[in-house]
């Protein structure tokens, strides 16, 4: 042996007892790592609508109520409700519970983190809540009695602990200004905080004291950061963590190594039932004009998208609201914009554009894939595309505020009530420097008023008719084309079960499999 | 030199497209959130403001807070540079300590120096990037030696000794891609430098006078070519830093890279603006460092030991 296969044997041997001396882990303890994509930077998700403080965050706290798998309230801080004969009140009973730190969780605790945080704070719970609650009354500690200033079938879908998480009025009553302020999470969740290392990781355990009998079943949960998609995924393979969200590309490669569950969820903390959506700039002389609009969309194949970026992951539009939204949803309002490229010709002909059409498109580089098959579509029916891809801030600072664009690629998420994630991107209100809102500068008044009618009307049926309306007139206007209904995919390893991946809280009946 | 820089970057940064909304209130922000933000942060205030501001700031050496942590930059800083070193010193040792006998040995003979220096030319063109996701394939996939990601176990909370070798065992791999471009580079440096001095009468002199080979190079060649190669080396740790950020993403490695990276993309100006003077200072430190190195490895700056040559 030389000199140099003995220095090699020797530093391998080396590393081999380093790893086994490292390698020392908790041996009995129930735990789960989840790897996620961004920082949290704290813990307050009372403030903010950021997937990546809430699927950190949520699983710390509770809403008033959950969504089951099919996105229906069932209890959570609220053991049970009553809805008044005029719509108009609604009465929570409240569970018994504790916050992480000992103390009892009450109707106060409600009242203050509606009326002083969320209403301030939380832009979604804000702009869809905050003018139709009226007063929000705690005639008992058990008890908290929402006035509403017209009956709002919603209501029920935006108390979840996404929506609207709920803080301890004893931390934070005396703090001046809220969003400024980092303090350690208290909250009445499945799971309390232990340590955070910014980049790394954050450490929750389990909360023994939890006001469900017996959950969670976890001792541990570690939400370990891991920016680079890529390294995430070996990550995964190499079994450093138990759970993670998929891209569609990797689906198949996780699937047939046969030690994972796939989830596929529509929803998710920060947003869900997602369109991939073209916005058109309806103020630039092209794209201004309908005929040039629905030659791009018939250019497009929307069938091809699925299969090539989504790997049949998700479904082409049939309409556009989401389809998870059934009672909504007009299904087949768009059947005539089907994949025809003659078709697409003659309309930019008549359009005047039949020497060809130089259109750009804004998105983020993470959509770069569906830029490039939407290009050769377009090439081929006379439009040349520029892709535009700019990082996230860019992307909101070129279309929300500079209005620079002919057309952009966003994906909208409906979210569970058309009040929530789809009336913002079609009413005249919402056209300004307001990020991920009316990108096309659409204004209709009768849109306008459908959607004023349709939030005020208790009844799903006529609420959903009102909406069908509203997708007919959408779909003759086209400021929009709704490519593509993504799906959530995420995989854990088949040695757990109960994930709960539609839900902020996935992890609360998470358990190791016997 | 600090002023130049806080001020191209305030200037850079204000000039950058969007700001740190989404990052703060989520992709549903409306007008009053919006507002609200901006004037927390002064940045509804006229650009003039906002930098004497930033300027007042500075001379008290006070950086601000950073927007997304809401913690003073310092102190963000502060915790990050741990980490770091633990990747970059080593890094730099080994870059030096096996980057220097190569070159000489390149610089030696012409047939053994070509394959030297070709594989170094090779090392310094690949991606540090590209070249981590290869060490990684090969290392903590194929032969399973080394953890995939991250500066410690998720499932263990070990502490002591423990820790640190955890800790050593995740570093491997980000180290050896870190080093490898610094190291080809100093080969490289190292064996012009050399040749050089191989060329100098002295050097016949030193051989003449019965020195060997060995010593000729280490005690009189090296001494006379280390200016050049402690300079040119000193000057590349700016880039080297620079490296460290893609390879600390790369294996999700929390230190100065990875903060770089998420300052920039959540719009966090007073963070990007601290680590980017952070690095500044530690670039012109590592001149300065350079500068001492001279006095004491240059005979020619010190006389009396300049005699022996």
């Amino acid at each position: 042996m030389t000199r140099y296969q003995r220095s090699v044997r020797a530093a391998l041997s080396t590393a081999a007892a380093l790893s086994l001396l490292a390698g020392a882990a908790r041996a009995q303890e129930a735990l789960a790592v989840v790897g996620i994509v961004a920082d949290p930077g704290h813990f307050n998700p009372a403030i903010t609508t950021g997937s990546h403080v809430h699927t950190v965050a949520d699983s710390m706290f509770n809403g008033l109520v959950a969504l089951d798998e099919d996105l229906q309230p069932v209890p959570d801080l609220a053991t049970g409700w009553e809805v008044s004969e005029d719509g108009r009140t609604v009465t929570f009973t409240l569970a018994e519970a504790n916050w992480h730190d000992g103390i009892p969780f009450t109707a106060e605790d409600v009242k203050f983190t509606f009326e002083q945080v969320l209403f301030e704070h939380h832009s979604r719970t804000k702009a869809g809540l905050g003018s139709v609650v009226e007063s929000i009354e705690t005639p008992d500690p058990r008890t908290v009695v929402f006035k509403l200033s017209a009956p709002h079938p919603a209501l029920l879908r935006r108390l979840d602990v996404t929506e609207a998480p709920i803080l301890p009025r004893h931390q934070w009553q005396d703090v001046a200004d809220i969003p400024a302020a980092t303090l350690p999470p208290i909250g009445t969740g499945p799971f309390r905080f232990e340590s955070y290392d910014k980049d790394a990781q954050v450490v929750l355990v389990k909360n023994e004291d939890y006001f469900k009998d017996g959950l969670p079943y976890l001792d541990r949960l570690v939400f370990r950061v891991i920016k680079d998609a890529a390294t995430q995924l070996i990550a995964y393979q190499q079994g450093e963590i138990d759970f993670i969200s998929l891209e569609a590309k990797d689906v198949e490669a996780v699937e047939s190594a046969g030690d994972s569950t796939i989830l596929r969820a529509t929803s998710g903390p920060g947003g869900g039932n997602c369109i991939m959506t073209v916005s058109f700039n309806l103020e630039r002389e092209a794209t201004g004009d309908p005929r040039v609009r629905r030659a791009f969309a018939r250019a497009i194949d929307r069938e091809r998208i699925n299969e090539q970026v989504l790997f049949g992951q998700g479904k082409v539009a049939a309409a556009p609201f989401s389809s998870a939204i059934g009672w909504a949803h007009a299904d087949g309002v768009l059947a005539g914009l089907s994949h025809d490229p003659e078709a697409a010709r003659a309309l930019l002909a008549e359009a005047g554009h039949d020497g060809g059409l130089t259109l750009d498109m804004v998105h983020f580089p993470t959509f770069n894939r569906y830029a490039e098959i939407m290009k050769q579509d377009l090439a081929a029916a006379g439009i040349e595309l520029v892709s535009r891809p700019l990082d996230r801030e860019a992307t909101i600072d070129a279309i929300f505020k500079q209005r620079d664009f002919d057309t952009n690629l966003i994906s909208y998420c409906n979210g569970v009530d058309p009040e929530i994630g789809i009336k913002r991107m079609y009413i005249s209100s919402n056209i300004g420097p307001i990020p991920f809102s009316n990108a096309a500068a659409y204004r209709n008044d009768r849109v306008d008023a459908l959607f004023a009618e349709a939030a005020a009307v208790e009844d799903t049926g006529a609420r959903g008719r009102i909406y069908r309306e509203v997708q007919k007139i959408l779909a003759e206007d086209l400021p929009y084309f709704w490519l593509v209904e993504t799906v959530r995919t995420a995989a854990h390893k088949a040695s757990f079960e109960g994930f709960r991946p539609w839900t902020g809280q996935f992890a609360e009946e998470a358990k190791p499999v016997d | 030199m600090l002023l130049a820089v806080g001020t191209a970057l305030f200037l850079l940064l204000h000039a950058t497209p969007g700001g740190p909304i989404v990052a703060l209130a989520g992709e549903f922000a409306d007008a009053d959130t919006v507002a609200d933000i901006e004037r927390r942060f002064g940045l509804d205030r006229p650009l003039h403001v906002q930098y004497l501001k930033f300027l007042a700031g500075l001379a008290r050496g006070d950086l601000g807070e950073s927007w997304f942590y809401g913690e003073p930059v310092l102190q963000v800083l502060q915790d990050r540079l741990p980490a770091t070193l633990i990747l970059v010193v080593p890094s730099l040792l080994l870059a030096a300590g096996i980057g220097v006998p190569l070159g000489i040995l390149a610089a030696r003979s012409r047939r053994r120096g070509l394959g030297i220096m070709l594989a170094a030319l090779l090392a310094f063109a690949v991606p540090s990037f590209w070249l981590g996701h290869l060490l990684r394939m090969a290392f903590s996939v194929e032969v399973q030696w080394f953890p995939v990601q991250g500066m410690t176990d998720a499932r263990s909370a070990a502490d002591g000794l423990r820790q640190w070798l955890d800790i050593a065992r995740h570093a491997v791999l980000p180290v050896a891609t870190l080093t490898l471009h610094q190291l080809a580079y100093t080969v490289l440096l190292t064996r012009s430098a050399i040749e050089v001095e191989r060329r100098q009468p002295y050097f016949m002199t030193a051989l003449a006078k019965g020195n060997g080979r060995r010593r000729a190079e280490y005690r009189h060649a090296l001494p006379n070519g280390s200016p050049t190669i402690v300079t040119l080396f000193a000057n590349r740790v700016g880039w080297f830093l620079a490296g460290a950020v893609l390879v600390e993403v790369v294996f999700a490695w929390p230190g100065f890279g990875q903060l770089a990276d998420a300052a920039i993309r959540n719009r966090d100006f007073p963070l990007v603006i601290g680590i980017v003077l952070a690095v500044t200072c530690v670039t012109l430190l590592a001149n300065l460092v350079a500068d001492i190195v001279y006095m004491a490895i240059d005979p020619r700056i010190l006389p009396h030991r300049g005699a022996r040559a």
